[in-house]
């Protein structure tokens, strides 16, 4: 039984992020051993007043073949986690 | 297909007067690595000694180096190279930011920016097309408009901006790009030169173009490991998360130098430090923030009066706080966001107002060159105003455009007496009288003045001997006043200083402010997996070293500067301390004479001259620029 069909996503907490785009770049780096944004499945802007807007891809697989979801593993401020979408 | 890992590959060089563009493979200028080394080398052979710089040939080279756009911690910098409007010599800056990782994404390590547009321009920059577009409307724009403006006018909200505020318009001659709305490339003018291009802001934006790691799976494990095991660890990271360069600052309280008005003096007490420690910024943040990829987030976002400004680091406050004698923190938060959104370098507009202000105090001038306007110090009101008189050439302003230097000259009566100037640019710092190696680096620096060369923070931090040993191989550096070894710190600086510039690192997050974080070995390990290479920590340390000497040269070549030119100005001479723990500190010229000549020595320099040797040139791979100096009769030995 995969995270996914156990109902889980990924999230990311507007209220912690700091719009350094780590999990961009982690997730850019899963998908293909290489660094691109475009290729990310999260995605965050951060505007001029510090508004956060995050969007995360159906293309997020949770990193089912890495030993920790990377988006979660490199955000320096715990804002990733895994959320269950049947809570929200 | 060469496999660039850990690079675009290609330089991109854009033609402003013909409106051309075409790109260059980047593999014969691999030797300086990327980043500040690239840039030099651009530099070096695209611009000629004649020309000054505001004319169209003078070249602005941005460069990306092989870290930016990884997940490699701190890895968000930008350097700026061009021909110095202040000094003559080498211009060089560096800012965060994401312009850096973009470039890379829309495949291009470095970028050259050459000529004239005939009407105000910006480009964008996609994916491979370059776009010249009208900058009407942006012109006279702050450089916060700029940016939302362009990425308005794009449709694309996570473009990256360089821009340039009316000060570089106005060509005021310490503007200062302004990188994503508010990380400055302070230093050198280049503001002005982007002003006399007729070039409001550069866009880019990348989606196509990866950045390669040779060994991924190592490179992650290692970053794993630097990250979890050092960067987590570190005190310093921890402080700079709370409040950037300014938690550090005021830890030492009276206790460490300061920077007061107009630098006349060292000290500076509790009672006036307490008003504008951190905690007095934040009740005007709006939140914390990083450049891109940066784990650090020593930034933040603040609403001051009417405007927003991203900052503030210890630099804006020693500028606009201990040298003008403001406690205001409010006070000292605008002026350096009116700063952020004209585009001023603040160290240079504060040097500049204190020295105004200091004239005035001594009735150098009067309220009849003024425009009526009383100038003191610990008047924050009459610090804002000056700054917009500065913008807007105003009166006096338009004076104080031009620079303490030049300001000076034109006023005279004494003025000069005032100034604090090494190769026509004002020293605004701390330490000077205290700290040997500190003033030794900001001295010789080959960008004009300023502590991001060879001033090392680690002489303010009591680094045991044994450590020091250990780590940089250099025996004590314990006590700031002395002058032993610390020709040794300064050259050491120096050549890290050139490492961490050629691969996009920060300088905050490192060796400079934490004897534990990117150490060479590190930096060595984390590069060889990114691009496969095989650089041991002595040729990184050579390559440091060549970047280092090609300024010295480029400084020769193009304003013959030298020994004559690495000399502290008189007020840290003859001024001691006043008053605290440094009280009757200054500059001993005969001991700094002396290290002086270690510094050459260490170098490979000639002690007369100050200047490079042919040997040391020919050693570091330069032997071109032995023969260009030979080619216009430099008699270098």
């Amino acid at each position: 039984m995969t995270l996914k069909s156990r109902g889980l996503a990924i999230e990311v907490d507007p209220q912690k992020c700091i719009g350094c785009s780590c999990c961009t770049l982690a997730c850019s780096f899963h998908h293909g051993r290489e660094f691109l944004p475009e290729k990310s499945s999260v995605h965050i802007l951060f505007d001029e007043e510090g508004g956060v807007h995050a969007r995360v891809l159906p293309s997020c697989d949770l990193c089912l073949k890495e030993k920790r979801a990377l988006c979660i593993e490199f955000c320096p401020v715990g804002a990733v986690s895994f959320k269950n979408r049947s809570a929200s | 297909m060469t496999n660039y890992y850990g690079y675009a590959g290609k330089i991109l060089f854009v033609d402003l007067s013909r409106k051309k563009t075409w790109v260059e493979s980047i593999d014969r200028y691999l030797p300086f690595v990327g980043g500040r080394g690239i840039n030099l080398w651009l530099l070096f052979n695209l611009v000629g000694r004649n020309v000054e710089p505001l004319d169209p040939e003078n070249v602005l080279v941005l460069g990306a180096g092989p870290m930016n756009g990884t997940l490699a911690p701190a890895s968000g910098r930008l350097s700026i190279e061009f021909k110095n409007l202040i000094t003559g010599g080498v211009g060089s800056a560096n800012c965060g930011g994401r312009f850096s990782a973009e470039m890379k994404y829309a495949g291009y390590d470095h970028i050259v920016i050459q000529g004239r547009a005939a009407h105000p321009t910006y480009i964008m920059i996609q994916d491979g097309q370059v776009h010249f577009r009208e900058a009407s409307d942006l012109w006279g724009r702050d450089t916060w408009t700029t940016d939302r403006m362009i990425k308005e006018k794009e449709a694309d909200p996570q473009i990256s901006t360089l821009t340039i505020g009316p000060a570089g318009e106005k060509l005021v001659k310490y503007a200062c790009i302004i990188g994503d709305r508010g990380r400055a490339a302070a230093y050198g003018g280049n503001g002005a030169i982007m002003g006399s291009k007729n070039l409001k802001a550069i866009a880019v934006r990348g989606k196509s173009a990866p950045v390669r790691v040779a060994r991924p799976d190592a490179f992650m494990e290692r970053l794993r490991v630097f990250r979890e095991q050092v960067f987590e660890k570190s005190t310093a990271v921890r402080i700079h998360r709370e409040g950037g360069t300014l938690g550090i600052y005021f830890l030492g309280g009276e206790n460490r130098p300061h920077g007061v008005k107009n630098l006349r003096e060292e000290f500076w007490s509790n009672s006036s430090i307490q008003n504008v420690t951190r905690d007095k910024f934040d009740p005007f943040m709006i939140r914390r923030h990083s450049c891109f990829g940066c784990p650090v987030y020593c930034l933040a976002i603040y609403r001051v009066k009417d405007f927003l400004c991203e900052g503030i680091q210890a630099n804006s406050v020693r500028a606009f706080g201990s040298n003008m004698d403001v406690t205001r923190a409010e006070d000292v938060l605008h002026a350096h966001g009116l700063c952020n959104q004209y585009g001023l370098d603040t160290d240079q507009t504060s040097a500049t107002i204190a020295w105004a202000i200091e004239c005035f105090e001594k009735e150098i001038i009067s309220p009849k060159d003024t425009d009526g306007l009383i100038l003191r110090f610990g008047d924050g009101n009459c610090v804002s105003q000056l700054i917009n008189k500065i913008v807007r050439r105003e009166g006096l302003g338009d004076i104080l455009a031009q620079g303490v230097d030049e300001a000076s000259q034109r006023i005279g009566r004494g003025s000069e007496e005032l100034t604090g100037l090494v190769k026509k640019a004002s020293i605004m710092e701390q330490g000077m009288r205290s700290h040997r190696a500190w003033a030794l680096g900001i001295v010789t620096s080959t960008r004009g003045v300023g502590h991001l060369r060879g001033a090392s923070v680690l002489e303010f931090q009591k680094i045991p001997p044994e450590i020091s040993q250990k780590v940089l191989q250099i025996e004590d550096i314990v006590n700031p006043t002395s002058y032993q070894n610390k020709a040794a710190l300064v050259v050491w600086q120096e050549r890290y200083k050139g490492i961490i510039d050629m691969l996009g690192l920060c300088i905050i997050p490192s060796m400079w402010a934490d004897i534990t974080l990117y150490t060479l070995d590190d930096i060595a390990g984390l590069l060889n997996d990114l691009t496969g290479k095989s650089y041991s920590v002595k040729e990184l340390q050579g390559c440091g070293e060549k970047i280092q000497t090609l300024e010295r040269a480029f400084n020769l070549l193009h304003a013959g500067l030298g020994r004559a030119h690495d000399m502290p100005p008189k007020k840290f001479v003859e001024t001691p301390v006043h008053e605290g723990i440094f009280k009757g500190e200054s500059i001993d010229l005969e001991k700094w004479n002396q290290m002086l000549d270690e510094y050459y020595d260490l170098h490979g320099w000639d002690r007369e001259n100050g200047w490079p040797t042919k040997n040391t040139l020919s050693s570091l791979g330069l032997e071109e620029v032995v023969f260009r100096l030979a080619e216009e009769e430099i008699p270098i030995r």
